[in-house]
């Protein structure tokens, strides 16, 4: 059987032995998914290539003794998001050399919604746009979210579930 | 299911989450079957999918070979939990301990000793643990216990030996001569067997 067939559970188990062709999978098989994930969060190629490496080195730090109870993506979206955060903060704090005194230019954040959405959705609290990001642009299962999140399912389940309401009202309203 | 789904039932049934119940009442129901289009419709208008972000091929090859390397790390670390314990590797931590556990003692008596008001008794002459210096007392501190022992397996350990520490004189010098020192510091003496019996 081919690595390409494991799982990522699976994976991680050979890699948890030693196996260096699991290690090289799971790079491969999340590199493209981190990369995107860390640009669209920091909004800077820059840190989002720092965080793509970043991200491996704190994986692969806990081996051995690993084990993975939901999916890789679940377990890497909250590593990505803190090392984005680390990223936004440290650059706030440098002060170009030939500027001094001139506050550094914030780089624009890419959006996750569609312009026809953004307004509507930047008006529902920040966590029920959080589990909407996960469910729609990182295509998520709810289990992967609660895990992403470390919140009960419940939580996720009635965050998501108003939101849709909401955005179905207010599409509703526009409409009439 | 008699009552319509609601939009998180939808939602999951879009994705193939939902129960049976959920899916049974959709395909017998027009208006639920609408409304799943329309779920189906919002989530593809919703959101933009992640960019492709291109990672340089030098910083690629860099992250795959350090994750293949990250391998012979994990093997290396389960082989040393996997090592057998043996003499060699726990005397001197032993001695080690002994030598911390039998200052403490030194000390708490002492210390009680001081507050009781008592002076400390006379050194009890030829007893084994502290026999006069010779060739067992490897740091010419005049006794032979478990710091000359610890020492002989110090040198063995960074191979720093000489002969002298060649105490069962089999012609080399290695654990066994620290072991010997062990069993000579805590030999009993002739008084010591007198007074316990």
């Amino acid at each position: 059987m081919t690595l390409e067939a494991l799982d990522d559970r699976e994976l991680a188990a050979r890699a948890d032995q030693g196996d260096s062709d699991a290690f090289e999978a799971l790079y491969r098989r999340h590199r493209d998914w981190v990369v995107s994930l860390a640009w669209r969060l920091s909004g800077n190629r820059d840190d989002a290539l720092d965080v793509l490496q970043e991200t491996f080195c704190h994986l692969f730090q806990r081996f051995p003794g690993f084990t993975l109870t939901s999916t890789m993506r679940a377990y890497l979206y909250p590593v990505v998001k803190h090392l984005c955060i680390s990223a936004a903060r440290k650059r706030r704090n440098v002060v170009p050399l030939n500027g001094a005194g001139v506050e550094p230019v914030a780089p624009e954040t890419p959006s996750d919604w569609a312009p026809e959405f953004e307004k509507r959705i930047a008006s529902l609290p920040e966590g029920h746009q959080e589990v909407l990001r996960l469910r729609f642009v990182l295509e998520m299962r709810l289990e992967e979210i609660a895990q992403a999140l470390d919140l009960p399912l419940g939580t996720v389940k009635s965050r998501l579930h108003n939101a849709l309401k909401s955005l179905e009202s207010q599409a509703g309203e526009a409409e009439s | 299911m008699t009552e319509h789904p609601n939009e998180l039932d939808l939602e999951l049934l879009r994705t193939g989450e939902a129960d049976d119940e959920v899916r049974a009442h959709v395909e017998s129901c027009a208006s639920c079957r609408e409304r799943l289009e329309a779920a189906r419709s919002l989530a593809t208008r919703l959101a933009r999918p992640l960019e492709k972000v291109e990672v340089p091929r030098a910083l690629d090859e860099k992250l795959a070979k350090q994750a293949r390397e990250q391998g012979a790390v994990v093997r290396r670390k389960l082989h040393e939990r996997r090592r057998p314990v043996t003499l060699k590797r726990v005397l001197p931590w032993a001695a080690a301990a002994c030598l911390v556990l039998g200052l403490g003692v030194l000390l708490a008596v002492r210390t009680l000793r001081e507050t009781a008001g008592v002076s400390a008794p006379e050194p009890v002459p030829s007893t084994p643990a502290i026999v006069a210096a010779g060739p067992n007392d490897v740091n010419s501190d005049g006794k032979v216990d478990v710091v000359d022992a610890y020492l002989v397996a110090l040198a063995v350990d960074r191979e720093r030996t000489s002969a002298a520490m060649d105490r069962n004189g089999d012609g080399r010098v290695d654990h066994a001569d620290a072991e010997r020192l062990v069993l000579a510091a805590v030999a009993l003496g002739p008084n010591e067997e007198g007074r316990l019996r």
